[in-house]
């Protein structure tokens, strides 16, 4: 209790910002679920078939579950407070819907008639008898709607909407039972307050709703301007290719860029798909940056004349190239890390150890070489032949599926294989990757890639990620890749582990 | 007497049947016209028809000499007051509010409609001050029909309709309300047309009446001619009927006209006996005391005429 007392005191400035984005995103969303839910009703007073369909169609509406709602919504509205207002008022239709139209129909027929007979039309009608009379239930649905929506809001801050909610998911998050409990807490008083006041507007006399409405807006214009003068938190959308890997990294990249005093709000989308996929959504601006390696920015996304292509070829650095021609398209690819994610020979350890081996050109010291490769790396020629050709290598090849290499080699059937220098497999079988000094494979080296435009405005935080240039070797991504893979560690975890243990974070300083 | 409402050849039919079974009847400039009739006669749809609440099946319905299809709606309707048996005051509007609905509607200046309400309550006898800002609600049954009918009058209509607004009223109330519709209608000389099931009440009220039955007009004419001569043994019946069945009401049913008895030890009556039990006592200008869940109340002479001339 006390430990929630402290924490409340400690946190309440974030307590007291993340209330108003609550009851923003909650009031926004309750008075557009009402702008459309109360004309529609009354507008289906007199269609009986309507009315069902629309009551059943707001019914189904609301048995979507909210996490898949919100999913749903990302592809067309991008992620932030609209999906999550859109996915509430979704949820907000039905009672308001269903308490309007019962309150409407269950009006005593004589007092239609009356209204009729006096010579009242329909919009005098309604304002001047019908909506006065079902009000009770009206407020009533409304009322439910609210409770729902506070308590919904809380899912906002999965995708970026804020409010109460990150307290909750941090919480959970660091597994600190009283962030949540104090978000939990916040959005359950908001609740009560909310529905205790518009019970209380039922009964008081119309002057002084108004009277509060206009108090309302008065303190909703101050949380307004408060949080328009305060500087906005910016979102810095990251997202990274499938696999361990490009999460360990963005998690890098977002804990470095948060890590300073810039008021930035960083979103993760990991496992976002294909490099095409990717770069299209930089270059429209749905993502900020991502992760992109030398080698497949100088082949995949990028035209190298045919003496850029040789030089390439002749071992030449990929990156000022590589990152020259980005340019032509507005791009840029920053500093790359040490690692070189790249075709690799790999053998046991124990084998380099008894031989001797350390480069591609050593495995001719071994007596009987078998090796067994994927098949379309023993063809190509960036892959064995390139290989066999350069170092003179005369093995025995057998063609082995790529998901059995690295089984075939540490039960001892073969004595070679091909893999990606990186993989977590080598630290977890005990490999070794053997160095390529004739540079036959390409180099794809890895650095964040964003818009040029992008990273002029944001020097300090290009300054941040540059921390990461000429960092991580092979076998910390080995080991980063075998932790989140194999041991099943989390991606952010493993990332600050090693921005931590590397010094490589502001706070620590 | 000109006439101001005139049905040719009316019939209205639902699916379960004729309700209005081709119906010829006019109405004249300033009468009190009753329609008389049991439940399921079509009294109450020849009524709604006036107003077009309901629209006839075939034939036509004249206002003023003019087709009331040819008015527009909001127009015609300003022109008939309506009072319903609901009584229907709009509980989220006060006294006043309800009173103010029509002429506001209509656009009168904002201190004319304030005048106008309160010389309404004025003259019924609800001092405006104490009743106009009170809500139907905390009012009594018989308050809020008077108030039902203020507000009909208060555009001044040159006809109100009454759908059969005092039956369900306790008698007293019912009493005084029907002194009401008679001043009211000798006061501003205009035209009522009053739909009841009960022939004493029509038989008080009505310059002429109109028994229906079953759909149909049976006999239409003022209430002494029906008395003399009725159209059929059945309007002959429903007319004697009731004045039978008064004498036959239980002593309860007087209550309200008897005041509370004081005086110890005096003999009790069962309030279950017949009005007729007692009048041979009543004519020798004794008192009769009768037990009640609400106490002891004595009847005398004066009590049986009110609880005649309110019933017949």
């Amino acid at each position: 209790m006390s430990n929630l007392w402290q924490t409340f005191i400690e946190r309440r400035g974030d307590l007291l910002v993340a209330l108003g984005q609550h009851i923003q995103i909650s009031l926004v969303a309750l008075v557009i679920a009402v702008v459309i839910a109360l004309p529609l009703a009354v507008f289906s007073l007199g269609h009986k078939r309507l009315a069902n369909v629309l009551l059943q169609l707001t019914g189904i509406l609301q048995t979507i579950p909210s996490l898949a709602l919100l999913g749903l919504l990302i592809p067309f509205v991008g992620i932030g407070t609209t999906p999550a207002i859109i996915a509430l008022v979704v949820y907000a239709l039905l009672p308001i819907f269903q308490n309007t139209y019962v309150g409407l129909s269950e009006i005593d027929p004589a007092f239609e008639e009356a209204a009729e007979a006096f010579g009242m039309t329909r919009f005098q009608k309604l304002r001047k008898v019908e909506l006065p009379l079902a009000l009770p239930v009206i407020m009533g649905g409304i009322r439910t709607a609210t409770v729902l929506i506070i308590g919904t809001a809380t899912l906002a801050a999965l995708i970026g909407g804020g409010g109460l909610g990150t307290f909750i998911m941090s919480g959970i998050n660091r597994n600190d039972t009283t962030l949540t409990l104090l978000g939990a807490l916040a959005s359950a008083a908001l609740a009560l307050v909310f529905s205790a006041g518009l019970a209380l507007i039922q009964k008081v006399r119309f002057r002084w709703v108004v009277t509060g409405l206009v108090t309302l807006g008065v303190i909703g214009g101050g949380v307004w301007s408060y949080q328009a003068l305060r500087p906005q938190p910016e979102t810095i959308t990251i997202a990274g290719k499938l696999g361990s890997e490009p999460e360990v990294l963005i998690n890098m990249y977002k804990l470095l860029i948060e890590d300073g005093s810039d008021n930035v709000d960083v979103v993760l989308k990991p496992n976002f798909g294909q490099t095409s996929f990717l770069f299209d959504a930089l270059k429209s601006g749905k993502i900020d940056l991502y992760p992109e390696f030398t080698g497949t920015v100088v082949t995949s996304l990028v035209k190298p004349s045919a003496k850029q292509t040789a030089a390439i070829n002749h071992g030449a650095d990929s990156y000022p190239i590589a990152n020259s021609l980005l340019k032509q398209q507005g791009l840029t690819l920053l500093k790359p890390m040490k690692y070189n994610n790249t075709y690799a020979l790999v053998v046991r350890q124990s084998t380099a150890k008894q031989y001797g081996l350390k480069t591609i050109s050593d495995l001719n010291k071994l007596p009987n070489g078998t090796a067994g490769f994927d098949l379309e790396f023993s063809g190509r020629a960036d892959g064995y032949a390139g290989i066999k050709q350069q170092y003179g290598l005369n093995l025995k090849v057998n063609s082995l599926d790529a998901s059995l290499r690295y089984q075939a080699l540490s039960q001892n059937h073969v004595e070679v294989t091909d893999g990606y220098s990186t993989d977590s497999q080598i630290a977890q079988y005990k490999l070794l990757a053997l160095q390529d000094p004739k540079h036959v494979f390409a180099t794809y080296r890895g650095a964040p890639m964003m818009k040029a435009s992008w990273a002029k405005q944001h020097p300090a935080i290009i300054k941040r990620l540059n921390r990461l240039a000429g960092k991580i070797s092979e076998t910390d991504m080995q080991q980063m890749n075998y932790d989140v893979n194999v041991k099943k560690q989390s991606a952010a975890s493993v990332a600050k582990h090693y921005l931590t243990t590397h010094h490589l974070l502001e706070a620590q300083k | 007497m000109s006439e101001l409402i005139a049905f040719d050849h009316v019939t209205k039919t639902y699916a379960s049947g004729d309700a209005v079974q081709d119906l010829n009847l006019k109405i004249h400039t300033g009468e009190l016209f009753v329609l008389v009739g049991e439940s399921g006669s079509g009294k109450t749809t020849t009524l709604k028809m006036i107003n077009r609440l309901i629209a006839p099946t075939s034939g036509t319905i004249q206002f003023k000499g003019q087709d009331i299809t040819s008015y527009p709606i909001r127009e015609l309707r300003w022109q008939i007051g309506y009072v319903l048996q609901q009584i229907a005051l709009f509980p989220n509007m006060t006294v006043g509010q309800n009173i103010a609905l029509i002429p506001e509607l209509r656009h009168m200046p904002k201190a004319e409609v304030t005048n106008r309400v309160d010389e309404l309550l004025d003259s019924v006898g609800l001092p405006p001050e104490q009743y106009r800002n009170r809500f139907p609600k905390a009012l009594s049954g018989g308050e809020q029909q008077r108030v039902g009918i203020l507000r009909a009058f208060a555009n001044k209509p040159p006809v109100v309709l009454m759908d059969e607004p005092f039956s369900a009223l306790d008698p007293l109330s019912r009493n005084q309300l029907q002194e009401l519709v008679l001043d009211l209608h000798q006061r501003l000389n205009m035209t009522i047309v009053f739909v009841t099931h009960d022939m004493n009440e029509a038989m008080r009220l009505g310059d002429r009446i109109a028994v229906m039955r079953d759909g149909q007009l049976v006999q239409c004419d003022t209430p002494q001619a029906i008395a003399k001569s009725p159209a059929t043994d059945w309007v002959a019946e429903f007319f004697a009927g009731t004045k039978a069945r008064l004498m036959e009401a239980p002593l309860r049913k007087l209550t309200a006209f008897a005041t509370p008895d004081t005086a110890p030890n005096r003999p009790l009556t069962s309030p279950d006996a017949l009005l007729k039990s007692i009048l041979p006592v009543i004519a020798q200008g004794e008192k009769v005391t009768i037990q009640t869940d609400s106490g002891k109340f004595k009847i005398d002479a004066q009590a049986v005429l009110n609880f005649l001339a309110a019933n017949a």
